[in-house]
């Protein structure tokens, strides 16, 4: 038993030597990845669209849906970034004096 | 001994592993865990956003210190801290803790939809110094070693070259990447106009742990099979187990990259490549890596298959305000920190330059 195991593993580590770089090499090419990220485009835009009905039952009912709140958290965490920023360029602003 | 040689003990034994690996593969399809996250003892001495800053010494908690300045080691924000305290045995920290160091992680933690904003500046110029300010201070120490790993060492240069006063006497730069154009045909993509960061962000606003994983699978995509076929194997093996799902745990759980930092990361560090190019800013200002006069140790693996040597290699030219030191090991991207080798061989040579730099207490 711990033969066939050993058998098996013997059989993976062989074929990765001769399939694992090819495949390395494969994916790693301008077209294979720009596949890859259509795919993962698709994937969010598949599931925008199973989102939607369930988005307009509940905006039907005036509520939220977990898009809504994470937009609207984005949005928070957007302007505390800014108010930030703000204050710390008021900070190294040098105070000034007005004369008359 | 010698009439034990026949079949009859191999076969029992053989019988025996048969049950362990039914009986431990059902329980770890269950769930069970084997390997506890993060078993070394430790407490939260600075938190600020989902950044914390764990000690690991003294206070009844760890061993007493015996050697200074105390040292902060930090990953990058796709990571997880974890990956420094794996499991008992295997664990770059309690290693840390054994040299006499005081110990501190840095884990910048999981964002969600309220860290979507968070910028390079975010991190780099509130939350890191802040966390040394705070190890300073619990320590008494007026300077803190930094060890940075992979993206924690990049994170590391540019925020002590954006603020050169900042209290570190050593800085380590474990398989650090400087040059982007090196690091594969993800990277290529953004680099090359390909990949619009805008595009890649989730509802939360930032760049799914998801997509982060699909990069690392791309670089190695049968490591998934092998990886089985080698669980498969030792399965009766608890000890191998303990220590598979732990690292498993740590390469497969990324966290999530805050939107505003990759469009930062994807402008500076990939299109402009701006470490080797001079062209590195941080908080509207530009920043020199030649500003850091502190000794610098660069540790690189050389079958090290996410950060090759090229994206490594210039690094030791940028630093034109100190003599970095090359450490060149016979090791991967993970057995730079983690595993016999690096019990071995690695961490030891890494902590025996810091113990160099370092004065006993």
């Amino acid at each position: 038993m711990s033969n066939g195991g050993l058998d098996l593993q013997r059989l993976v580590l062989r074929a990765d030597a001769v399939i694992g770089r090819r495949l390395e090499t494969a994916l790693g090419t301008r077209s294979a990845t720009d596949l890859l990220l259509r795919g993962f485009r698709l994937q969010g835009s598949a599931q925008r669209l199973v989102e939607r009905p369930a988005r307009a039952v509940l905006h039907a009912l005036n509520m939220p849906t977990r898009g809504d709140v994470a937009q609207l958290r984005r949005q928070l965490a957007s302007t505390h970034e800014e108010l930030r920023e703000l204050s710390r360029k008021l900070d190294e602003t040098p105070p000034t004096t007005h004369e008359r | 001994m010698s009439g034990r040689t026949g079949p009859l003990p191999q076969v029992a034994r053989e019988l025996g592993r048969t049950a362990a690996r039914v009986r431990n593969g059902v329980r770890y399809a269950a769930g069970t865990q084997f390997a506890p996250i993060g078993p070394t003892p430790s407490r939260v001495i600075w938190s600020e956003g989902k950044a914390e800053l764990r000690h690991y010494s003294g206070h009844g908690v760890g061993p007493e210190p015996r050697l200074a300045p105390p040292v902060i080691v930090l990953g990058g924000l796709v990571g997880r801290s974890y990956i420094f305290d794996l499991h008992e045995g295997n664990s770059f920290v309690a290693r840390t803790l054994g040299a006499g160091f005081d110990t501190f992680v840095l884990d910048w933690g999981i964002p969600d939809a309220d860290d979507s904003a968070n910028t390079l500046e975010t991190y780099l110029a509130r939350y890191f110094p802040r966390a040394l300010q705070a190890a300073c201070q619990e320590t008494g120490a007026d300077e803190v070693s930094i060890i940075g790993y992979c993206m924690g060492g990049t994170m590391s240069l540019q925020a002590l070259a954006g603020n050169p006063s900042l209290p570190v006497r050593n800085l380590v730069l474990i398989a650090t990447p400087v040059d982007f154009g090196h690091l594969g045909s993800m990277v290529d993509a953004v680099c090359e106009g390909r990949l619009d960061p805008a595009t890649v962000l989730d509802q939360e606003g930032n760049v799914p742990a998801s997509l982060i994983a699909a990069f690392f699978s791309v670089m190695k995509p049968t490591a998934p099979v092998v990886k089985y076929a080698n669980l498969l194997q030792n399965l009766w093996d608890e000890d191998y187990l303990r220590g598979y799902q732990a690292l498993n745990r740590c390469f497969e759980q990324h966290a999530p990259l805050p939107g505003a930092a990759f469009v930062q990361i994807a402008q500076q560090w990939m299109r402009d490549n701006a470490f080797v190019t001079g062209s590195l800013r941080l908080g509207g200002r530009a920043v020199h890596l030649a500003d850091l006069k502190m000794p610098v140790l660069i540790v690189t693996g050389d079958r090290d298959e996410l950060v090759p040597e090229g994206a490594t290699a210039p690094t030791a030219g940028l630093l034109t305000g100190t003599k970095p030191e090359v450490l060149a090991l016979p090791a991967g991207h993970a057995s730079l920190t983690t595993g016999r080798t690096a019990a071995k061989h690695t961490v030891p040579r890494i902590l025996g330059w810091l113990a160099d730099q370092s004065v006993a207490l």
